[in-house]
């Protein structure tokens, strides 16, 4: 490299300033590119700045009840009168599970009461807290008589492959299952989950993204 | 400490913390299988190094060699706006995109503003700056050149 260095013919005074300054313009345009991306992704995520973000996927003001909808129940193929039917159960199953459980709206609403703050942070880069009020998959286990498992498969009633498959299913871990916080959310931000936020109910849970956080779930497949 | 000596073995010591997030992130990958699918992640990845390697490199490259064609004055900021239109337009062709081919017509809780106006509204200023500071420069450039002895 030095060598090479040796062979060129050297730079007039002049032209090394012009080199040194051009230099110090390029180290400036990556300095403000990062500014500026730091700023964007700061403003659309952080209360105080939301007014001031330009270029957000979403935003906390055009939302239902304070939270963006990445999936409408419609494009989702789930209906309303489906899940207010009579027959619509939430089933704990699997073969952990020995004592199966089939629980209707009401069921599970006699079993809610757990509270917790917890965002929707999406893989697309934008995070909403808020807060959740539902039946702690822990308590679900513990009435199913659970002792032991691996892994719990939340499946959802979305049966469209649009916009990602991904959202018809998570997988919970059992540390993640365990966790107290982690929950069949019926309420959002103090009013009934909107069916286009996954009425009757949705998986929250900490430390997931928003991708996992199942809503319209149909069955808890306890392994 | 010895001065340059230890510092020399920084690029190490990063590279070496590099190499390590790799390996948490590789394990992780295929711990989870079911969930980060490798097989696809893999050919994502190729995918996004060729795209790199041989669109978007010989792209800049051909640009940043046109632009030393241009005015001395002008070179260093129209390189520097190219950049910092180049990075703002990563962020937002998310936007102008899914507002071209709507991804759930009737939810504009997806998307909610109008992408391409914010885009002028960031890089405008920024444009306008720039050339201002050329034109600065070209005429600082002019008056030097014009009082240098002949």
């Amino acid at each position: 490299m030095k060598e090479h260095d040796e062979e060129l013919p050297p730079l007039s005074p002049e032209d090394e300033e012009e080199v040194a300054r051009s230099r110090r313009w390029m180290l400036g345009a990556v300095a403000t590119s990062s500014a500026m991306l730091a700023f964007s992704f700061l403003s659309a995520n952080v209360g105080a700045l939301t007014r001031f973000a330009l270029l957000p996927s979403r935003r906390k003001d055009i939302s239902t009840a304070g939270l963006p909808v990445q999936t409408r129940a419609e494009l989702a193929g789930v209906e309303l009168a489906h899940v207010l039917s009579p027959d619509f159960k939430i089933r704990v199953v699997g073969s952990a599970v020995p004592r199966p459980l089939a629980l209707g709206i009401a069921d599970l609403r006699a079993r809610s009461g757990h509270r917790a703050a917890l965002p929707i942070s999406c893989v697309q880069g934008w995070s909403v807290a808020a807060s959740w009020e539902g039946v702690p998959i822990r308590d679900l286990l513990a009435e199913a008589g659970v002792r032991d498992f691996n892994h719990i498969i939340v499946t959802s009633l979305q049966k469209t492959m649009r916009p990602q498959a991904m959202f018809t299913s998570a997988r919970l871990n059992r540390a993640h299952a365990l966790d107290p916080d982690t929950m069949l959310a019926l309420k959002l931000n103090g009013e009934t989950l909107h069916i286009n936020h996954g009425f009757p109910a949705r998986l929250i849970a900490p430390n997931q993204p928003g991708i996992m956080q199942t809503k319209w779930v149909d069955q808890l497949e306890v392994v | 400490m010895s001065g340059a000596g230890e510092w020399r073995r920084l690029p190490r010591v990063l590279v070496g913390i590099g190499c390590c997030v790799l390996l948490y992130g590789l394990v992780g990958l295929l711990r989870h299988a079911a969930v980060t699918t490798p097989v696809w992640t893999a050919v994502r990845w190729i995918l996004i190094l060729m795209t790199n390697d041989l669109v978007l490199m010989p792209l800049v490259i051909v640009v940043g060699v046109l632009t030393t064609r241009l005015p001395r004055a002008f070179g260093p900021v129209v390189r520097a706006g190219l950049i910092i239109s180049g990075c703002v337009f990563i962020v937002a062709t998310w936007g102008v995109i899914g507002q071209i081919r709507e991804v759930q017509p009737g939810n504009n809780e997806i998307l909610p503003n109008h992408y391409p106006t914010s885009l002028a509204l960031i890089l405008g200023p920024v444009w306008a700056v720039l050339l201002l500071v050329g034109l600065a420069r070209s005429r600082r450039k002019a008056g030097k050149a014009a009082a240098r002895p002949r």
